[in-house]
């Protein structure tokens, strides 16, 4: 699928985000304040009002355009897809291993994934930086690293 | 106050203040040099480390990054025409020209000496600036302040590249963002999901480095490319007549990023163009710009340089960040237990004392680094994006347990770094989101305040005339950007 109107979407997204929010988020997670306050949700909801009326502009200016290229979706959300899984797999490392290990495991795995193919880069480098951020963080600053 | 400064001197003049300064250079050199790093990419990487130091070596090294890497940026700029940080793109137009015909040398060394000079003469500014508009700042009440808040907002928003309502979107959703934590009336936790890590807030770390670097990581994972081969950094050197001749770009080079460095919003790049333009018109043989005119590389160096110290005018004299390192500052400050702005001046005037001695230190740091080690810097760029972007991806996951959250702020980090990369490929900026979650708490202060005092009645407003002007502004700039054609970032 491909839209000439990129801007439309991204601003449709934004309102129905800013909606969203406003209507299922904020009431559940923001207590209504005592009668003499000022109310807690005055600030946040000026924010996400304000946010959607820019979102309401930003889909009205890309409604009228209709230049240049159609902009592949398909692509855009399978990036996405990648980003938010690279970062999920980062996360389960972190948490079955610790911030130390599990980072450069994931350092190693990314390493694979660009075409690093080297054995004593992609094994050696992130061992040699879990190393000495192990001696640095664990050792000399006793920060917990598990 | 003599006590202070004297004080601040032994501060600066500690070999560990020092050391941390010249590692801060050092790192942000490599940061310049390196296209695929950037100066706050580095500066949220390197935000944790405050956590283990005392106040003024922290903030040196974090200074020593910010200047470091202003200088780097103009190697590659010069001898790979690939710019290390965008700023330098203006350094690239006559740059690389001299490089490619066997100036490399003389060009460095008029980018070096004008970054410095530029860097020299805009901390004088800070220095001479700062205090007397804290002083003004201490006069204005909190509906001046929320006007002058929605202002700089306003103005980061048009300004940062793009369309400006998303820009401006972004920035409402850093506000609200910023409002996750404890209500600062009543004490009830707000928008924290249950998550007691939340109570104080998200914190500034995890945003930080999430959407600065990990996004940025993200994004450059996409193309990662190879190191590249710059070309030999050889030839004659800068003669004192061309010195001479380039004395007055640099000059112009250094007002233009001060006032640009003021104004929150423009940035860098912006200076950096606007100085080299305004040195082709006042050339008496425009047409070498472009072709290798050494005024040209002197120019761009100069203001560009310049902007990072400028940016903390309104950092120290309102609390209001003139940047994006200026605002990454701030999460240092805070972490010290040192709020910016004018009040900095009263009850930590020996602290500003230090960082004004740091940064005129640092100064004369960058022309030593630059001059010591400009080969090894170039090696740097060699450096390909296979290894480079997993390592920093390790570094952010550090980062973010550093700052005491464990694996909640690293999720956290993650979080926002996937944010980060969605509002990249949405074309919404991240940075005005960052910007918008700083001043947030400010804002929702001001606002508080203004309720108060009007009682709730807008009419009262009018007894505020400076307000309302500052109000005024801000909307005819808004009106006047948003009929301007949109900018491509």
């Amino acid at each position: 699928m491909r839209t000439r109107r990129p801007d439309l979407w991204i601003g449709i997204a934004v309102v129905a985000a800013a909606v969203a929010v406003l209507g299922l988020v904020v009431p559940r997670e923001i207590a209504a304040g005592g009668s003499g306050s000022i109310s807690s949700a005055l600030v946040p909801s000026a924010a996400l009002l304000a946010a959607a009326a820019f979102g309401v502009a930003i889909a009205l200016v890309g409604l009228r355009t209709t230049a240049g290229e159609p902009v592949p979706v398909g692509p855009a959300l399978r990036r996405l897809a990648v980003a938010a899984g690279v970062l999920t797999a980062t996360f389960a490392a972190v948490w079955a291993a610790g911030p130390v290990f599990g980072g450069a495991a994931a350092m190693a795995a990314l390493m694979l994934k660009l075409g690093e193919r080297r054995p004593l880069l992609w094994l050696g480098l992130p061992a040699a930086m879990a190393g000495i951020l192990w001696a640095v963080l664990a050792l000399g600053l006793k920060v917990p690293v598990h | 106050m003599t006590g202070d400064i004297a004080a601040a001197f032994a501060d600066v003049a500690s070999v560990r203040t020092v050391a941390w300064l010249a590692a801060g250079i050092v790192f942000g050199y490599v940061v310049g040099v390196l296209p695929g790093l950037n100066r706050p990419t580095a500066l949220a990487l390197a935000l944790p480390v405050s956590y283990f130091l005392p106040a003024v070596p922290a903030i040196a090294f974090l200074v020593g990054i910010a200047k470091g890497g202003a200088a780097g940026g103009a190697i590659t700029a010069i001898l790979l025409n690939t710019p290390g940080e965008p700023s330098s793109a203006a350094t690239c137009l006559d740059g690389y020209p001299m490089a490619r015909r066997g100036e490399g040398e003389k060009a460095l060394t008029a980018a070096l000496y004008a970054a410095v000079i530029g860097d020299l003469v805009a901390t004088l500014a800070l220095v001479a600036l700062a205090q007397p508009l804290a002083k003004v700042a201490l006069k204005l009440g909190p509906v001046e302040i929320g006007a002058i808040l929605l202002l700089s907002l306003a103005f980061v928003a048009s300004l940062s590249g793009g369309s400006m309502f998303k820009g401006l979107a972004a920035a409402c959703l850093g506000v609200f963002a910023a409002s996750a934590g404890l209500d600062i009336e009543t004490g009830a936790p707000r928008l924290t999901f249950g998550f007691i890590e939340l109570y104080d807030g998200i914190p500034l770390l995890a945003v930080g480095i999430g959407m600065l670097a990990l996004s940025e990581m993200l994004v450059q994972m996409e193309t990662a490319q190879d190191g590249i081969e710059p070309v030999r950094a050889t030839g004659p050197v800068l003669s004192a007549a061309e010195m001479r001749a380039c004395a007055p770009a640099v000059a112009r080079g250094s007002v233009v990023g001060i006032v640009v460095g003021i104004l929150p919003g423009l940035g860098a790049t912006v200076a950096a163009f606007l100085s080299y333009a305004l040195a082709k018109r006042a050339a008496r043989d425009p047409g070498r710009f472009g072709k290798g005119a050494v005024e040209g590389v002197a120019a761009a160096e100069s203001a560009d340089n310049a902007v990072t110290a400028a940016a903390m005018i309104p950092l120290f004299a309102l609390g209001i960040p003139g940047s994006v390192a200026a605002a990454i500052l701030i999460g240092a400050f805070t972490i010290h237990g040192v709020a910016p702005g004018p009040l900095m001046f009263e009850q930590n005037a020996r602290l500003v004392y230090a960082v004004y001695g740091a940064m005129l230190l640092a100064s004369l740091l960058v022309l030593l680094v630059g001059r010591v080690g400009l080969k090894a810097f170039v090696h740097v760029a060699r450096v390909p994006d296979r290894i480079l972007c997993p390592g920093v991806v390790f570094l952010c996951v550090i980062g973010a347990w550093l700052e005491g959250g464990g694996l909640f702020a690293v999720g956290l980090m993650l979080v926002f770094g996937f944010l980060g990369y969605a509002m990249r490929k949405a074309g919404l900026s991240f940075v005005t989101f960052l910007i918008g979650f700083i001043l947030g708490p400010m804002l929702e202060l001001s606002a508080r305040q203004t309720i108060v005092l009007t009682g709730g009645d807008p009419a009262v407003l009018l007894r505020y005339p400076l307000a309302l002007g500052i109000a005024a502004v801000a909307l005819m700039a808004l009106f006047y950007l948003a009929r301007r054609p949109t900018r491509e970032t």
